[in-house]
């Protein structure tokens, strides 16, 4: 049997046949090197075919198959065959992309010569550190571990500070008690380290590693086969983690299960959670998805009975409580630029007690907006419809979509004056006016520009714990999952330009981002307040907010979305396209739409028209969608699977596009 | 119509503080109390007025060391406060000190 199939990285929804008469049924998984049009390629040895596609002879033979690293098994590529058919992407491009980078190259992988000490990162001398678990958490552990043995999807859903991550440990303990490995997924890289850390305390005898993009090339893949191999027990990793082959896996956790960036944008636009579901059902393992504030796709199944809930309604530090919320209405409160007299005197209170503040601001950069007073110029980015954001410290107008950067104009170029200001407050702004309230408070802002590095990390994660920062000022970097526990007061500034925004799913989020910002409050012995100043305290959301009410808010808006017909009552699609030349663009969009229309979808169906991208232009490229939806799953997928193929037939030179299926955002 | 050209004296009234625009340039606004007699019909009149004044430049800088009070003659050209309001403001080029009869 000389002919095998391989999945290659190529654009066609195909396997390709080559002569490989060295290969046998043990190297289905492996990686092969193949000559494809003029280049070699690396491939996956995908199967062994029992009757060649075409003449033997004209097939051409393989040049290398590697036997270097383990084969993928069976299990994995299941789940990437179910990727490739649920969103509707290339087999070979999935497959290839699930695998680390290291492991693409056209060439054998050589194994680095000093293995890095953090790969046998263990510690075994330390006794583990003891979990003490309150009745609640107890109640979730016990209930969780009833079924071991096959699928089941919990949700976790405990407020912020209710120890979720100890009842991870508790669970990881008793798994691999069980001989199990375990995967642990979560939203950032920058959360990896901290929870490293803490995992490796109470689990001094056990190789954890952690999985993610941040790692050197060759660091990546010893990680990636160390996990494969067994001898990694616990991986810890960002999304690309749950294509992490793992023999052993018992269990899957997925924390801070509603975060977007589970969510890959480009290439594969899969959700690592949804995958990470499908692996666990494969697997017939159980999954523990965990928020404070879960999706609501995932709090209608666990409302439906689908997931099994299991609730944390007490802080886990006997005697920390829930921190003291206040609304400052902005249309009634005096403003010094972008800071009330409450939050002001607030800030005042705390730095006279010596006590620990955050001012959340989820804007980086000084200003979004530069504007000509005399014409109204806002400086557009030249290659995408959109404003470029006053970089103060830098002297630069940058880009947020594309990158591009130039530096601030001192004239208008449309009418010459110099009469420019900024429009609207980014950190850098927020930090120069705390600066000038608090001239002697020590402050840090915390933003993708500051904390670009792990060491910048680290550094101010230490800061924070020594108390030698009085005042952080941040984005929703800050709001995910860290434990600061000398914070006490965290002041909220524009979370309201979020709901000028036309996403159904703005509410959803301004909702879960201010309660987890909230959440980082008053986490230890000491009580916490949050402030938030909006222009909109009579939108229902912040009546829930200010009630800390998670319950109320979701049955509130779980109803908007049943009475308009948005998910999680609908299961959505959308195709998306862009190209240098807009007039292709169109007509790709428009044939598309005709295709559609000629396979006649069946209701309940609902299929609308092509239109721009809200962003219509980014990066030089045009941008259109298609928005398909339909209350029932099956429903979609059929009729995704028979326009893709229409679709593949029907590409035109230099439109790109891609199905995008559950997008997270329109 | 291409003509602005505006010569006024008078004293410095309420004063912002000295700014800088995100491109480096400095920029100052203050009052200028203007009072003074103008020929009206054969007759002559009182007249008494405050005028906005925004200076950029490096005459901004030197316009903003003087103190609340000091007598001064601005040359510039009328413009509007910004592109939504219809206020003028006068965009002060060049100035000159002198005392108060």
């Amino acid at each position: 049997m000389p002919t095998i199939q391989v999945a290659l990285d190529v654009p066609v929804a195909r396997l390709f046949d080559y002569d490989a008469p060295q290969a046998t049924e043990q190297d289905v998984g492996c990686r092969v090197l193949v000559p494809f049009g003029t280049r070699l390629k690396t491939g996956i040895l995908w199967a062994i075919a029992t009757e060649p596609g075409c003449d033997p002879a004209q097939l051409r033979p393989i040049q290398a198959l590697w036997r270097d690293v383990p084969a993928l098994s069976a299990t994995d590529l299941a789940l990437l065959k179910f990727c490739s058919a649920y969103y509707h992407y290339p087999l070979g491009t999935t497959v290839l992309h699930a695998l680390p980078p290291g492991l693409r190259r056209t060439k054998g992988w050589t194994p680095p010569r000093r293995t890095g000490a953090s790969v046998l990162a263990q510690d075994s001398d330390n006794p583990p550190l003891p979990l003490a678990l309150n009745t609640e958490q107890l109640q979730a552990l016990r209930g969780i571990l009833q079924v071991t043995d096959r699928f089941r999807c919990h949700l976790l859903h405990g407020i912020t500070g209710s120890g979720k991550t100890a009842v991870y440990l508790a669970l990881i303990q008793a798994l691999l008690a069980q001989g199990k490995s375990v995967l642990v997924l979560v939203p950032e890289i920058n959360l990896t380290p901290q929870l490293e850390q803490h995992f490796q305390q109470h689990l001094p005898q056990t190789t954890l590693l952690s999985l993610h993009s941040g790692l050197g090339e060759k660091e990546r893949v010893t990680r990636w086969l160390a996990a494969q191999e067994g001898s990694a027990r616990v991986i810890l990793g960002t999304r690309l983690a749950v294509f992490c082959p793992m023999p052993q896996l018992g269990l899957i956790v997925v924390d801070e299960e509603h975060e977007t960036s589970y969510k890959q944008q480009e290439g594969l636009r899969y959700s690592a959670r949804d995958v990470a579901i499908m692996r666990a059902q494969q697997g017939q393992i159980p999954i523990v998805l965990g928020s404070a504030t879960p999706s609501l796709e995932t709090w209608l199944n666990a409302q439906r009975g689908r997931y099994h809930q299991h609730s944390l309604t007490q802080r886990a530090i006997a005697g920390a409580t829930l921190p003291r919320m206040r609304l400052i209405d902005t249309r009634r409160t005096a403003l010094q630029q972008s800071l009330s007299t409450p939050l002001l005197e607030a800030l005042q209170t705390q730095l006279s007690q010596g006590a620990q503040s955050l001012v959340f601001i989820n804007r980086r950069g000084y200003a979004p907006l530069l504007r000509c007073q005399q014409c109204g110029w806002s400086c557009p980015c030249t290659h995408c419809s959109t404003r470029m954001v006053v970089h103060l410290r830098t002297n630069q107008m940058r880009c947020h979509h594309c990158g591009r950067s130039r530096p601030i104009p001192v004239h208008c170029p449309d009418c010459g004056s110099v009469q420019l200001d900024t429009l609207g407050d980014g950190t850098q702004k927020v930090e120069d006016q705390l600066r000038w309230h608090f001239p002697h408070a020590r402050i840090l802002r915390l933003d993708s520009d500051t904390l670009s590095s792990p060491t910048q990390w680290r550094e101010a994660r230490a800061a924070i714990q020594q108390r030698t920062v009085d005042i952080l000022v941040g984005t929703q970097m800050l709001a995910k999952g860290h434990d600061f526990p000398h914070l006490t007061l965290v002041a909220a500034l524009g979370g309201d330009q979020a709901l000028y925004s036309t996403d159904f799913r703005a509410a959803e989020r301004l909702f879960s981002q201010l309660m987890q910002v909230a959440g980082r409050a008053g986490r230890s012995h000491l009580a916490g307040e949050v402030l938030i100043q909006t222009e909109f305290p009579e939108h229902p959301l912040f009546d829930f907010l200010m009630r800390q009410d998670y319950d109320g808010f979701a049955q509130y808006e779980l109803n908007q979305r049943r009475l308009s017909g948005f998910p999680p009552y609908m299961h959505q699609a959308i195709l998306r396209a862009h190209s240098k030349r807009p007039e292709r663009l169109e007509t790709f969009m428009a044939q598309a739409h005709a295709k559609a229309l000629a396979l006649a979808p069946k209701p309940p169906l609902t299929l609308f028209d092509p239109v721009n991208a809200l962003l219509h232009r980014r990066a030089g490229d045009y941008r259109m969608q298609l928005l398909l939806q339909s209350p029932r799953r099956q429903n979609l997928q059929e009729f995704l699977g028979l326009w893709e193929k229409t679709l593949t037939a029907s590409t035109l030179r230099s439109v790109h596009w891609v199905l995008d299926v559950d997008p997270v955002e329109l | 119509m291409h003509r602005n050209e505006l010569v006024l004296s008078g004293l410095i009234g309420t004063q912002d503080a000295l700014r800088f625009t995100p491109g480096g340039i400095p920029s100052f606004s203050f009052q200028l109390k203007h009072q003074s007699t103008q020929p009206e019909a054969e007759h002559s009149v009182q007249v008494a007025f405050d005028l906005w004044v925004l200076a950029l430049g490096p005459v901004a800088q030197q316009l903003a060391q003087l103190e609340s009070g000091s007598c001064i003659t601005l040359k510039g050209y009328l413009i509007r406060k910004h592109r939504s309001s219809p206020q003028l403001v006068l965009r002060a080029i060049q100035f000159k000190m002198f005392d108060g009869e």
